[in-house]
């Protein structure tokens, strides 16, 4: 039920609104981290200082949207957490419109979300949704909630905390603070990725998917991992990525990594690049552009970004074509 | 009206089979509406020219005609009305073709669906095929480029694929008017019941899935006794299609599959 | 139980189900669908030995994509469709100039004034016949030759290889690859350009393909580009280079096109459009032969004929707005006269004149009319009251009258230049803008896809006109 006080959050002023929603998603944030929700956690979390936060809290539980408990920590209000949902959504909804339909670097995806996530409406963001057909899951691997505020609790942990040796599945990779997240999105490093930890002594040697790394300490408290599903495969030996096979060297696909989403996955699927499929390299462009690869019967030309994105095995090159 | 088409096999052929009268875009009052769908680049084009005796023209290479393309004629007394759909290599991605032939073979009922595909890579084309008769049940198979086929050294048995798909396989070379005959007195042969489709449907136990497929088709079923395509609604319900939920929601969905002479596409 | 939307039990068990699918699912499905469809290939195909075919396809596609020929073919195969388009067209289109504006014009004329009153025989005959005898006569030689061996470039399978040739020159200036096909496709028509853009799978490189399609000479333009390098640039060099010059002119004006092109998806891409290229991936069909025939017969129908249509559909209303302007009188000159005092100035600086911006003026609707509106004005305004006596002996002696006409109105090599540069870089026909907004859907872009444009011709033809009297002095 709305409440039937006269102010609304979206009848605010942009600026006090923002304050707002910031504080309602870091308390979100506390629920999901099951952190104590005490006013000095959630100025850490918002960014937004002290002073501000103690008369937006005020306000906020004017506005009905939050309650202070006894023990000094925040809850919500029922109508509270559904806006919160919203900003969230707004937020996962528009980095995962970045990253499959704009061309933008992904450092700057949070930037530009954030500004977004306080001027959608519910509506406009339920149209994005459909538009993006409904995304489970954002480009650093964290659910979307659903427009009814539905979403799984995360279920990783830190990297630091992974016991070496041990496969494992890269579940969130923390966009802030963005100059240090540009760097692992240069080395590759993704949500959804497998890979295989090691020591090593300056960081953590990461196997990821046909690739080694070494990911540097400053670099590892921005890493959440999770063990794999029953389902899912590990990683696979002696698999390279397509842009690393040679010509006259048939393959065979193994998988396409989580790294390519959106309208690009679906493409490449649909043009065959599906596990099992065999493939060669036939045709280099001039200038080293592009490279045509012949799979299922079709030439079909990807740049190195695109290819990087495809995991594939090694043929036997006296086996018989498929 | 002119023939403009350059003289070649199909023009002016046996009467008993029926003659083809190219009505252009003159499609104001039709018997059925029949979708063209397929692959890019497989000559689907060249086929609805021929046909309707209009002049759209595409080149080669993928993805070229995007919007969707109307036109009419005139067959064994009936009028059909033929509608072009934008070459997709799939049916289930948010890309605008595809929401676009995904929608008019769901939502569109058409009489007939036409799958255009190409010889030469049958693969690809079955790929796209098989998620068609998800969908639909009145389908023909257009096996085109069959010209391009022989030059390859690639033989087809038209029969068997017929047998292993359950619909009309017709072999074709639109583009010289080969097989294009066959292919009418097929597509009259399913729009008047003569001949019965018995579309193979693939089974969509993926790992993972099959279960909530199940519970969701269960439900389906129970609540749309006459939905003849459950297992790809559920399938769409699971991917997030908001389309085909809300037609689920308003239980449009559940209306029958055949509408025959009635025009009320929008 | 009332089954609203927000409470129905399929979408709420859809809704909860779905969390708990793995994540790759769909993967899964397309590799399902794959699989199936692999084994059911397997069954009923069968294939005869190594296909020569094939191997021709392979040897052919090495030829035109390796860095010693590709580019050397791409360029060999657009200056011989020029060079065809350019060279060829002169004979039928200086008969239709003879038949419609010699013969049949005198013939209309004398018959309209006979029986109707002077001002709507001038509007219908001087000005609309003229008008539209001019682009047929003009536009129609070209295009019956340019369109056919485009599409029949299109139809063989070789601009995929083009794009594929391209692309990493595209990449560098962060647009995608499929940039080359609109840009292609822009030589024909930009309204075709931008729509064909459409291929292209991400907004950000569509929306540069879209703005930077203008910088293709449309066919509206090459008959401008042809004429003026004729006239002005052939008669540099001896007689018998002269078709080689025009050529090589009109090949550079194209060339200038290509690094706009690029140098705009640059900047764009860098400022308003910020970003790299996001998908990427391009198919490479195989070659199919050609139905010859067909392909000439579609392409004359559907593109010349279309093409040459509109052009006839504006020249109407251009020719009797050009006469109108031409015989309504302010004060003692005539309404065109003043307009192109107003404008000389301003068409001065840039190199060119007051009749070149007016004729671009009236010729918004489409480029095709820019030269018969130069040269209707340029005559009206030279020859006061026996104007339309003398326009009959223009069109008689083609290129040279054209050239003579000219230069007795006080052009010169430069305004050559300038015009041939203003042609190229300037705001895009209504047609275009519109089908912009259609595409986009958006006023900014439109605006921005007119203006940029504008804007640049305005700075390249003001930069070549100081340079050059710069230099003269």
């Amino acid at each position: 039920m709305p409440e039937l006080n006269p102010p609304r959050l979206a009848d605010l002023a942009s600026a006090e609104r923002t304050v707002i929603e910031d504080l309602l998603r870091a308390l979100l944030e506390c629920e999901n981290r099951e952190l104590e929700a005490t006013e000095t956690q959630l100025v850490g979390l918002s960014g937004v200082s002290r002073e501000t936060a103690t008369t937006k809290l005020a306000r906020a539980t004017e506005l009905g949207l939050l309650i202070a408990e006894p023990s000094g920590r925040w809850g919500f209000t029922e109508g509270g957490r559904d806006e919160a949902i919203r900003v969230m959504r707004a937020h996962r909804l528009t980095e995962t419109k970045l990253a499959r339909e704009t061309g933008l670097a992904a450092e700057r995806w949070h930037e530009v979300a954030h500004t977004a996530e306080h001027r959608m409406t519910q509506s406009e963001v339920d149209a994005l949704a459909d538009r993006l057909g409904n995304p489970r899951f954002d480009p650093h691997g964290d659910p979307i909630p659903t427009r009814e505020g539905r979403f799984p609790a995360p279920q990783d942990r830190p990297l630091l905390d992974w016991s070496p040796g041990q496969p494992g599945v890269i579940a969130h990779v923390e966009d802030e603070p963005a100059e240090l997240f540009a760097r692992l999105v240069a080395m590759g490093v993704t949500a959804g990725l497998r890979f295989v930890s090691m020591r090593e002594d300056r960081g953590v040697g990461l196997f990821i998917e046909g690739r080694s790394l070494v990911i540097p300490p400053e670099l590892l408290p921005l890493l959440r991992v999770r063990s794999l599903h029953p389902e899912e495969k590990g990683p696979v030996a002696g698999a390279i990525r397509l842009s690393d096979l040679e010509t006259d060297e048939p393959g065979e696909v193994v998988t396409l990594l989580p790294s390519c989403t959106g309208s690009e996955r679906s493409r490449l699927l649909d043009l065959g690049f599906v596990p099992g499929s065999r493939i060669e390299r036939v045709l280099e462009s001039p200038l080293h552009g592009p490279v045509a690869y012949r799979v299922r019967g079709t030439m079909i030309a990807l740049r190195r970004p695109q290819a990087d994105h495809v995991l594939v095995s090694r043929l036997d090159s006296t086996r018989k074509p498929l | 009206m002119s023939d403009a088409c350059p003289p070649s096999a199909c023009d002016g052929c046996r009467a008993a089979r029926g003659e083809l009268e190219r009505l252009g875009i003159s499609v104001a009052r039709w018997d059925y509406v029949v979708a063209l769908a397929g692959n890019p680049n497989t000559g689907k084009s060249t086929l609805f020219n021929r046909l309707t005796g209009l002049r759209q023209h595409t080149g080669n290479w993928p993805g070229k005609t995007i919007a969707r393309a109307e036109g009419g004629f005139g067959y064994g007394g009936s009028r059909y009305k033929l509608v072009d759909l934008p070459g997709t290599y799939s049916l289930r991605s948010a890309s605008p073709d595809e929401t676009v032939a995904r929608e008019f073979l769901l939502f569109g009922r058409p009489d007939l669906t036409v799958v255009v595909a190409d010889a030469t890579s049958l693969e690809r084309n079955l790929n796209l095929t098989l998620q068609i008769l998800q969908v639909t049940d009145r389908v023909v198979m257009a096996l085109n480029l069959m010209d391009e086929a022989r030059a390859h050294g690639i033989l087809i048995d038209a029969r068997r694929m017929a047998g292993d798909l359950g619909i009309p396989v017709v072999p074709c070379a639109a583009r010289s008017g080969e097989g294009v005959e066959d292919l009418l007195v097929e597509m009259e042969a399913v729009v008047t019941n003569r001949t019965t489709t018995r579309p193979y449907r693939l089974k969509l136990d993926v790992p993972g899935v099959a279960a909530a497929m199940e519970q969701l088709v269960a439900k389906l079923e129970k609540r749309f006794p006459q939905l003849p395509n459950a297992e790809w609604i559920a399938l769409r319900l699971l991917e997030g299609d908001r389309a085909v939920a809300a037609k689920v929601a308003d239980g449009s969905i559940g209306f029958s599959q055949t509408n025959s002479l009635a025009p009320n596409l929008a | 139980m009332k089954p609203a939307p927000k409470t129905d039990d399929i979408l709420e068990m859809a809704e909860e189900l779905r969390w708990d699918l793995p994540r790759n699912f769909n993967d899964h499905l397309t590799e399902a669908i794959y699989a199936e469809s692999s084994r059911l290939a397997e069954r009923s195909v069968a294939r005869q030995g190594q296909s020569r075919r094939m191997d021709l396809q392979n040897r052919v596609d090495r030829l035109l994509t390796s860095p010693r020929t590709g580019f050397l073919i791409m360029g060999l195969v657009f200056a011989l469709v020029l060079w065809l388009t350019i060279v060829g067209a002169n004979y039928p289109s200086s008969w239709l100039g003879w038949l419609l504006t010699d013969q049949a014009y005198g013939w209309l004329r004398e018959l309209a004034f006979a029986y109707l009153p002077a001002w709507l025989a001038g509007l219908l005959i001087d000005g609309m016949f003229l008008a539209t005898g001019w682009v047929i006569s003009v536009m129609l030689p070209p295009m019956a030759i340019f369109f056919p061996a485009f599409t029949l470039l299109e139809d063989l399978g070789y601009l995929p290889r083009v794009a594929f040739n391209l692309d990493r020159v595209f990449h560098r200036v962060g647009a995608h690859g499929k940039q080359a096909l609109t840009t292609a496709m822009g030589y024909g028509c930009n309204a075709a350009g931008v729509i064909a853009a459409r291929v292209i799978d991400s907004p950000r490189e569509r929306l540069i393909a879209i703005i930077t399609n203008n910088f293709s000479l449309c066919n509206g333009r090459w008959p401008t580009q042809i004429l003026i390098a004729t006239v002005f640039l052939g008669a540099l060099v001896p007689a018998q280079f002269a078709g080689l010059a025009a050529t090589g002119a009109v090949f550079g004006v194209a060339l200038l096109g290509f690094a706009l092109t690029l140098l705009c998806s640059w900047a764009l891409s860098r400022t308003v459009l910020r970003g790299e290229a996001s998908t990427f991936s391009l198919e490479l069909p195989p070659y199919r032969p050609p139905n010859l025939w067909r392909t000439l017969y579609t392409s004359l129908i559907d593109r010349t004929l279309f093409v040459l249509w509109r052009a006839v559909v504006f020249a109407l209303p251009a020719g009797a707005v050009i006469w109108t302007v031409a015989n309504v009188m302010v004060g003692d000159v005539t309404l065109a006269g003043w307009m192109v005092t107003r404008l000389d100035p301003l068409g001065i600086f840039l190199g060119l004149n007051g009749v070149i911006l007016l004729a671009y003026i009236i010729a918004v609707p489409a480029n095709e009319i820019v030269i018969p509106s130069i040269l209707m004005l340029t005559v009206l305004l030279l020859g006061q009251g026996d104007a339309w006596a003398e326009s009959g002996v223009m069109f008689e002696t083609g290129t040279e009258g054209v050239s003579e006409i000219l230069q007795t109105a006080g052009w010169t090599a430069l305004t050559g230049v300038c015009l041939m540069l203003f042609s190229l870089c300037h705001n895009p026909c209504s047609t275009t803008i519109y089908t912009i907004y259609k595409e986009t859907g958006s006023v900014k872009w439109t605006a921005v896809s007119t203006l940029l444009p504008t804007a640049l011709g305005f700075i390249i033809c003001g930069g070549v006109a100081f340079v050059w009297r710069w230099v003269q002095v």
